[in-house]
């Protein structure tokens, strides 16, 4: 069958070829203006040339080649790695198979004709055709962006509709199960879904997140500043030095030198990288533009249950109206869990642990179940219907206490009914709300006998119950809970609980934790504000109980609305929607379809501490990225400063466009280390935050530092190494001209290439370089290997054939008296920069 | 030092550097001030007009409330 129908996987999720890879690797705006350039010296130095020369076009195509095939590799790396991760996360459905039997497979796998067995929070993974239903609630708002819940049956349909969605028996990819359970027949796989027809309209619609916009206008703003600097260069030059061409090819050159044709490729390498790293801390990156939210986050919202709490409930008490411990009460829970086939959760499973295998075996002998009305987050409750060896049957209802309450007529005590009286309500609220605030969850369980029905049961027959009693279960707090929200809190992200549990136990397991409790607001309360007002209150409140999935979301977008960035953690349906409206949506393994589908980040422990490390993974790979950013936009702002004043006061260009262009490889080579650097640790203390405003001041403050240095050295090669070598000023009688030029471009180009390569020490931290803060080693070798290559050049024959002189040894003094000068101006601007902001990075 | 005939380089490139030497310790007392309550652009004018005094007086002025 999969030989005939494919794959169920949607076509435009399977990678791109090669070629189009390629082109995205190799097309970006800085490629852009290199291949114009490249266009233009084609013109100026091999058409209408004197002397052909393809130094420059192999220069610049080298370095074209070299970042593009650099980006290449490690996207093509960053693809397998996200691949790889993506497959630690398993989506499955539970598929039978004539002559196999019930089986969970892969969704992939699935066929045409497989039968399909669904329960609430399983995504549909293909479009199916309903053969049983049982109080079946779809939501279908991927499709048709409607968020009420469909109700969906087996039976034929009977109304002609011509939409699609509103078949009534039919259910689609995209849409996942609310509530109830279904059985049906896969129609459609893959391309041939509804929603593969879809597709690309609802997954090529990707959220572009405030980095992604923040990185293509940085892009942006340093393209401007080639286009706007280049004529200024050259017209000074042309005017000043009255030969165009060479203007020309000298505005080019410091065009292809400010052009930070690597940044792609950087950005791409540390996101990458990161990912990496956080999954080796069980955190698995789907989304690795969501990483810079990651290290952003300030507030993080999680449930309770299995979060903070250890997930393991013990059924600790089981009690009737009275408060005293009956068995009655536990036997009926016991069948009512025993018999139900929709979600069950831990309550079930430790109802039915219990007691032992014989006894139980033995009891639910003596029934057999008739039907079930499956839990839903609206009733709270659910009910099954049973009928024993004699022919007598009863439902047997378990849920929330105030539910139960509601849906009781009289309760039970020693065999006897009892009229529900307000007191005796009152007394039953007064118990359980003891247990509670001893930390456990209570539920209640009533009974009815003889119950009946026209057709199927349903929630309606839930009414005139008698009311048994209520069983206790605790789930203790985790061990680790306490030191991992102390943790995430010194990193600057504070926890908030939005739990659908009751009050009194929120309150005690996040007293127990360490949260805050002074103040806790209810579902019921946050019902009756505005979004003014509860916008006001979500900043002093830590915890929020007995919220409806709805009023999750509506507390994570108001959060948001006040500026924080927002983490969910969530594992179950009722989670997705809150998923959808935080900056970072975090799931975990053993989640719901939904809340995995939904997620940008994967926990493979569902441990606030698993949490707390992948942050820290965030913010050094953020970190990484504005660092180049900075370095490179200070950087180049600077070189304009001084290409400026060369071409304006010196007699000559400063280095030939050929020198330029080698001095930008060299540097370009030292700045791929950069994705491998260490961050500071005061610098992994805060959440940080894309800020555009703070690269544009720190380019006005720190740029013109190494600019100063740079003219400086113009003064001192011009004024005094260079007269001493070639036996005086430029232009007096007997100097030759030809070597003053040939040392003095030597001069700025040793010069340029330290400081432009120190640069990258000095501004990766606010402390003092290598003394307080040192790079990585990568950093460092890289960085030592690039100094020592372009301080040698001069000296070889490769130097003289791009136009360089072997520098006197006088020269390097006072280079040595410039950087260290160079060094302490930068901690000066360094100092001022964080008084004035706070902060350098 | 040789200048020779280069004295329009000369000129340039020193006062070209003196300014933009200017330009960068005249953070100092304009961060100063700003730190004790002050206008920063307003300071950082200050100074490169009169940077002596712009200095003296950054460590002089009391930190407003």
């Amino acid at each position: 069958m999969q030989t005939k129908f494919g794959r169920n996987v949607i076509s435009h999720e399977k990678p791109e070829s090669i070629f189009n890879r390629l082109v995205k690797a190799f097309v970006n705006p800085f490629t852009i203006v290199l291949f114009v350039l490249v266009s233009i010296s084609l013109f100026t130095d091999v058409i209408y040339a004197e002397v052909k020369s393809f130094r420059i076009i192999i220069l610049i195509l080298s370095m074209v080649f070299l970042s593009g095939m650099l980006r290449f590799i490690q996207e093509n790396r960053s693809n397998k790695a996200a691949e790889k991760l993506k497959a630690m996360v398993h989506t499955t459905a539970l598929v039978e198979r004539a002559g196999e039997g019930k089986m969970k497979i892969p969704l992939a796998d699935i066929v045409p004709s497989d039968i399909v067995h669904l329960s609430a929070g399983d995504m549909l993974p293909a479009d199916i055709r309903f053969i049983t239903a049982k109080d079946l609630f779809v939501d279908q708002s991927t499709l048709t962006g409607e968020s009420e819940p469909v109700e969906k049956h087996d039976g034929a349909n009977l109304n002609e509709t011509e939409i699609l969605f509103e078949l009534p028996n039919v259910g689609f990819m995209g849409s996942h199960v609310i509530s109830g359970t279904a059985v049906g027949v896969v129609l459609a796989t893959g391309d041939r879904t509804n929603f593969g027809s879809m597709a690309k309209a609802i997954t090529g619609k990707r959220a572009v997140t405030s980095f992604d916009k923040g990185i293509n206008s940085v892009s942006w703003v340093l393209v401007r500043f080639i286009i706007a600097m280049v004529p200024v260069v050259f017209l000074i030059n042309g005017f000043t030095k009255g030969n165009w061409l060479q203007a020309l090819l000298f505005a080019l050159s410091v065009a292809v030198g400010v052009t930070p044709e690597m940044l792609p490729m950087i950005v791409t390498t540390n996101l990458a990288k990161g990912a990496v790293a956080m999954s080796k801390k069980k955190t698995v990156v789907k989304s690795l533009n969501s990483m810079q939210n990651f290290g952003a986050m300030d507030i993080l919202c999680t449930d309770k249950t299995g979060t903070i709490t250890q997930n393991k409930v013990v059924l600790e008490m089981h009690l009737n109206v009275q408060g005293e411990e009956d068995s009655r009460v536990l036997r009926h829970a016991i069948l009512n869990s025993y018999y139900q086939t929709g979600l069950k959760n831990l309550m079930d499973v430790a109802i039915v642990a219990h007691v032992g295998e014989e006894e139980l075996r033995s009891d639910i002998g003596n029934y057999t179940k008739v039907d079930e009305i499956p839990f839903d987050f609206n009733r709270r409750r659910m009910s099954v219907i049973i009928k024993d060896t004699a022919g007598k049957t009863q439902m047997i209802t378990k849920g929330a206490v105030e539910e139960m309450l509601n849906i009781s007529s009289c309760a039970e005590y020693k065999g006897k009914a009892l009229d529900l009286t307000p007191k005796l309500r009152e007394e039953i609220l007064q118990n359980i709300s003891k247990l509670n605030e001893q930390g456990m969850r209570v539920i209640a369980v009533a009974q009815k006998n003889n119950p009946s029905a026209v057709g199927e049961f349903s929630a309606k027959d839930e009414t005139d119950m008698t009311f048994m009693g209520y069983v206790a279960f605790l789930d203790p707090p985790k061990e680790s809970s306490k030191s991992a929200i102390q943790a995430l809190n010194d990193k600057g992200i504070s926890v908030k609980i939005l739990t659908g549990d009751n009050d009194a136990i929120a309150r005690y397991i996040c007293m127990q934790v360490g949260i805050n409790v002074d103040t806790l607001l209810l579902g019921s309360q946050i019902e009756q504000m505005d979004d003014k007002t509860l916008a006001v209150e979500i900043e002093k409140v830590s915890v929020f109980a007995k919220l409806a999935p709805q009023q999750k979301a509506r507390i994570v977008k108001l959060l948001r609305e006040n500026g924080h960035t927002v983490g969910f953690l969530g594992d179950g349906i009722n989670d997705a929607v809150a998923m959808r409206e935080a900056d970072v949506a975090i799931s975990v393994d053993t989640a719901v379809d939904i809340a995995k589908e939904s997620a940008d980040i994967i926990l493979l422990e569902k441990d606030l501490g698993v949490l707390s490390e992948g942050v820290i993974e965030g913010r050094k790979t953020f970190g990484n990225i504005i660092k180049y950013i900075k370095m490179t936009a200070s950087s180049n702002f600077g070189n304009m400063f001084s290409v400026v004043a060369a071409s304006a006061f010196l007699p000559f260009l400063p280095m030939l466009p050929i020198q330029i262009l080698v001095l930008n490889f060299i540097y370009d080579l030292s700045c791929t280390s950069i994705p491998w650097d260490h961050m500071d640790e005061d610098y992994l203390k805060k959440p940080r935050k894309w800020d555009a405003s703070s690269i544009g001041k720190f380019m006005i403050w720190i740029g013109p530092t190494s600019s100063v240095f740079d003219i400086i050295t113009y003064i001192i090669m011009f004024f005094v190494i260079c007269p001493s070598v070639c036996g005086g000023a430029f232009g007096a009688p007997g100097v030759n001209n030809i070597l003053f030029i040939s040392l003095f471009n030597a001069g700025w180009f040793v010069e340029s290439l330290w400081s432009q390569t120190l640069v990258i020490h000095m501004i990766r931290t606010p402390k003092i370089p290598f003394i307080q803060s040192r790079a990585a080693l990568p950093v460092l070798l890289l960085t030592t290997l690039s100094i020592t290559v372009g301080t040698i050049i001069p000296y070889t024959s490769f130097g003289k054939a791009f136009g360089m002189s072997s520098l006197p040894l006088s020269y390097f003094p006072w280079l040595v008296g410039m950087i260290l000068c160079y060094m302490g101006l930068a901690t000066l601007l360094k100092t001022m920069f964080i008084r004035k902001y706070g902060e350098l990075l | 030092m040789q200048f020779g005939n280069n004295i329009f380089t000369a000129i340039g490139l020193f006062s070209t550097c003196g300014l933009m030497l200017l330009a960068l310790f005249a953070t100092w007392p304009s961060v100063k001030a700003y730190q004790k309550g002050r206008n920063f652009v307003k300071w950082y004018v200050f100074s490169l007009l009169l940077f002596p005094i712009a200095f003296v007086a950054s460590l002089i002025i009391k930190t407003k409330n």
